[in-house]
């Protein structure tokens, strides 16, 4: 028998379809009514005016992606929890592989399907946005937090812990949607402990949701009329770019780490 | 050749030593019953063989390789798990489909084990609405998938009701006639699988009592084994029979059938004189001892 370490892209293939075909009807009508809310904001809001940008409304949505990327990991966690995944290692699929494709199967699909309409919005934007680059900028900052995000998910997930993980998730979401933007307005005008929250909160929300991070960040950075002057200690916050880098450094390796582990337990 | 060969394995989850300094050997082409009460060390012995766990020490080797580390091995296994665990939304023959293509296999491979497995009136049903008995036939019909070389059957009959039970155990009879494939059976339910194993491991609280072939097995503890005759004239076969010195009892079961107890060490020659009783011998067929009487001289020897 010849020893492979390649990874089976085809089984890869094959056992994603089978785990997305898992609770695909749900996952698509949430995901569509989300979609539907969002062409609805991008078309119809006046998207010109700063604080409701194309990226302050993505924040929500990506949010709430962060609780919809659970349905698969929930899905996961059952399987390692069950001793489902007994089956399917019983027919040729690796644990690294496992692994993998639960990455694609948190990941991917729900960046893929958030993308749809983020493209019908490019499709509608003037031209000239699109080659400066000003909108484009979206999608790695997007790849990035969906990323750091599944690769919890998958850590978590590859341990069977349903419950945890849900709960993580609406603490994913949250950090999203609520803690960065208080955290990057606490720094931008907090006074002695509120700023020092802010501040820690601000770096550990920048790893763990940077898209959130970078629109905040950017909205104080660039207010064009601040109705007061931002606390000094605001230009001192790393820039969106770098903690991006070390968000997907981070990701990778809690991946890393997820599948050492994961190529060692008993499952 | 041995297909399976633990050396002083033991297995901890935590504190709790579910095997401890196993070593046992499994010749192929053999039909394995691994015997022994719940909390046995059965099933973690065969999730050491599968490559799901790995062992806290020693070795496990199948086919000469450790499975832990040789993921490619399990292409030439078949696993039916102890316990459904199975998408119950899915469809019978949609799941089948989907593990023979993680195999690399088709459509057809799908059909020829739900042919094998008789669950051809089923296999648009849902898992969930299967009975347990089909819920069993489903797992060996996925563990066939890939005509795996050996077949490693936790439970096979665990909470089946007796007549689910012997389909079970004729459907694995037939499967090993026709397919010839080796076996690893594991039961807490002692005599089931006499009538199909030719090989045991008897494991108690993470410890192998003994193993070999039953026939050697049955010999070493003087546990009588047992053939059933089947005859048109019981009263001459009988008759021929007694004077042997090695056969122990002969009882009528039916106006055709005997039954008749041998003395272990004299296995062939008992099969020899019946072969010399010609014509007057339509069948004859080794029930095998009670291997429950075995497992009690077993455990009696070690305690």
């Amino acid at each position: 028998m010849r020893r492979s370490h390649v990874v089976g892209v085809k089984r890869i293939y094959v056992f994603s379809s089978i785990v997305i075909s898992k609770r695909l009807l749900a996952f698509l009508v949430v995901a569509s009514l989300l979609n539907l809310g969002l062409i609805y904001m991008i078309l119809f809001s006046k998207i010109s005016i700063p604080d409701l940008s194309i990226e302050s409304i993505f924040v929500l949505v990506v949010g709430l992606y962060r609780i919809l990327m659970l349905n698969y990991a929930t899905t996961v966690a059952r399987e390692v929890k069950s001793g489902e995944i007994q089956l399917y290692l019983a027919h040729t699929l690796r644990r690294l592989e496992y692994v993998v494709t639960t990455l694609i199967a948190i990941d991917l699909l729900p960046l893929v399907i958030l993308l749809t309409p983020y493209l019908a919005f490019l499709g509608v934007i003037e031209p000239g946005l699109i080659l400066r680059g000003e909108t484009i900028n979206l999608v790695p900052l997007l790849l990035v937090d969906f990323t750091i995000c599944a690769s919890i998910y998958t850590l978590v997930a590859s341990r069977g812990r349903d419950t945890l993980l849900v709960v993580i998730g609406v603490v994913m979401a949250l950090l999203s949607i609520l803690i960065t933007p208080l955290s990057i307005s606490m720094v931008a005008y907090g006074r002695d402990i509120s700023l020092t929250i802010g501040y820690l909160g601000s770096l550990i929300t920048s790893i763990l949701a940077p898209y959130a991070y970078s629109v905040a960040y950017n909205l104080y950075a660039h207010l064009p009329y601040p109705y007061q002057p931002l606390n000094p200690v605001f230009s001192t916050l790393p820039s969106p770019t770098i903690m991006s880098i070390i968000s997907l450094t981070t990701s990778i390796f809690v991946l890393v780490a997820t599948i050492l582990w994961f190529k060692r337990r008993d499952v | 050749m041995e297909i399976v060969e633990f050396y002083e394995v033991t297995k901890k989850y935590g504190r709790v030593e579910a095997l401890r300094n196993a070593s046992f050997k499994i010749p192929g082409k053999s039909v394995t019953a691994l015997l022994g009460p719940n909390g046995a060390g059965k099933t973690t012995s065969m999730k050491l063989i599968m490559g799901f766990s790995k062992p806290t020490r020693g070795k496990v080797l199948v086919w000469g390789l450790e499975p832990w580390r040789r993921e490619d091995l399990r292409i030439r296994l078949g696993y039916l798990p102890e316990r459904p665990i199975y998408p119950l939304d899915a469809v019978v023959e949609d799941l089948l489909f989907h593990l023979a293509k993680l195999r690399g296999l088709g459509k057809s491979e799908v059909e020829r084990v739900i042919k094998l497995t008789g669950l051809g009136d089923y296999r648009e049903s849902k898992i969930g609405s299967l009975s347990r008995g089909y819920m069993q036939r489903l797992g060996i019909a996925q563990s066939l998938l890939g005509e795996p070389e050996l077949l490693v059957l936790d439970e096979p009959t665990a909470n089946l009701d007796p007549a689910a039970r012997r389909e079970v155990l004729e459907l694995l009879k037939t499967l090993h006639k026709e397919l010839n494939v080796s076996m690893i059976i594991s039961s807490h339910i002692i005599p089931e699988l006499q009538e199909i194993a030719n090989y045991a491991v008897f494991i108690d609280r993470g410890v192998i009592l003994d193993y070999g072939s039953l026939e050697d097995l049955w010999r070493k503890y003087r546990v009588e084994p047992l053939f059933i005759i089947e005859t048109l004239d019981p009263g001459r076969v009988a008759k021929q029979l007694v004077e042997k010195p090695f056969v122990n009892a002969i009882r009528k079961l039916s106006p055709s059938k005997l039954e008749v107890l041998i003395d272990p060490e004299n296995y062939k020659t008992f099969e020899k004189t019946v072969s010399e009783l010609g014509e007057l011998v339509l069948n004859y067929e080794f029930k095998s001892a009670n291997l429950g009487d075995l497992y009690e001289k077993i455990t009696r020897g070690r305690s």
